[in-house]
């Protein structure tokens, strides 16, 4: 699939951080639009000069499903973007979406097997279990500051713990971008774009998939079915976007295979 | 002499209502378990529906009683547990006698000689096989 993306597959800019957008160049390397894309003439591709693109102000709270679907308007205030450096989606650094290479089966906490012992943080930043001899990983174990209660399962609560495993809140030269939703006080649950644009997750110890809720292929986590309900999580809180930066591992006794 | 005929107040109606709602399951656990499973595909069908984060399976049989343990992960990356016990009929088929909601944490278990032990690290759960109440060859 070599159809361009919309930046926004990026993930929502939050806590000031800016939209990021592909440079127009980019944009007409990766071929012909996305059905989904916003218009050709959107303000947020028009170049202004080198390096410098016009993009939306960022918003200080989550996105909405309105505004991720794009609804922008000629009355949106712009602000000044430097595009130098910026990771784009989809770009050649993001993984390959290759599921057999992690569905081997198993069951949970085997010690085995790759399936059995990553979770979608682990399917998130491509590292493969068994961690430490079993199941994981969860934000903030890395980097000695563990989930502990279910107050620590938020918004805050996980981005604060992924960022001090070494997951960046911007732009990463060589990372590719991961987004997270939350249950408040229930699950946490991650997305990783893959190199033909789309979003693949890992669920617990079951197979790697590329679809939501409602079995549909995701091409953005914000606007996905992430409703596991009755007896699942509603995933209903939008984390944002962070960026796993290259030869990102796990350190021992954590590191994966 | 007119017949005196007993009024009952509408506050009293509405006492009645509210008192009778009350006691009615309004609000039922969030995880629904079967009570019944005619074979082990049926229990692999509820439970993959069931657990976003997979299950597991454990068989253990003592004489002739024999039991199927599942442990499932309702959560994506959280780890955590619950666990349902079913007994294994004569028939082949199973009945739900234990269930422990979620719990946070990863539930191993195993079969102790006397009893079956769940441990979240240290025992939390212990049915004793004087507990289980079915044999295979009733």
């Amino acid at each position: 699939m070599t159809a361009a993306f919309q930046p926004r597959t990026n993930g929502p800019a939050h806590w000031g951080q800016s939209r990021f957008f592909a440079s127009p160049s980019r944009t007409q390397r990766h071929g012909p639009r996305h059905r989904h894309s916003r218009p050709a003439n959107r303000r947020a591709d028009r170049k202004t000069a080198p390096g410098i693109f016009l993009a939306p102000a960022p918003k200080t709270h989550r996105e909405t499903p309105s505004q991720s679907l794009g609804t922008y308007q000629e009355s949106t205030t712009y602000v000044f973007v430097f595009a130098s450096g910026c990771a784009v989606a989809p770009n050649s650094a993001n993984p390959k979406y290759d599921p057999t290479s992690w569905n081997d089966g198993g069951s949970r906490n085997d010690g085995v097997t790759i399936q059995g012992n990553s979770n979608c943080y682990a399917y998130a930043t491509n590292q493969k279990g068994p961690f430490n001899g079993g199941f994981g990983m969860q934000p903030g174990d890395a980097s000695g500051n563990p989930i502990t209660s279910a107050d620590d399962i938020s918004v805050d609560g996980i981005r604060s713990r992924a960022i001090a495993d070494g997951l960046s809140p911007t732009p990463v030269d060589g990372g590719y971008p991961v987004v997270f939703v939350v249950d408040p006080g229930v699950d946490y649950h991650w997305y990783r774009q893959d190199d033909n644009g789309l979003w693949s997750s890992k669920p617990g110890s079951t197979p790697v998939n590329n679809v939501d809720a409602s079995g549909n292929l995701i091409t953005d986590p914000a606007t996905a079915n992430r409703n596991y309900g009755p007896n699942g999580p509603n995933y209903s809180q939008y984390g944002g976007t962070l960026w796993v930066p290259p030869n990102f591992k796990f350190p021992p006794p954590y590191g994966g295979g | 002499m007119g017949s005196t005929k007993l009024q009952i107040p509408a506050a009293v109606w509405w006492w009645l209502a509210i008192l009778l709602l009350s006691v009615l399951p309004m609000n039922a656990s969030e995880m629904s378990f079967p009570t019944e499973f005619p074979d082990t595909a049926a229990i692999d069908k509820w439970a993959g529906s069931s657990f976003l984060g997979g299950f597991e399976k454990h068989t253990f049989t003592h004489g002739d009683k024999s039991v199927l343990a599942v442990i499932g992960m309702p959560t994506s990356g959280v780890a955590t547990s619950e666990i349902a016990l079913l007994e294994r009929r004569k028939n082949g088929a199973y009945t739900l006698i234990l269930v422990r909601q979620k719990m946070f944490g990863i539930v191993t278990v195993k079969d102790a000689d006397d009893a079956i032990v769940f441990s979240l690290r240290t025992p939390i759960l212990v049915i004793p096989w004087a507990g289980v109440a079915v044999s295979m060859q009733k």
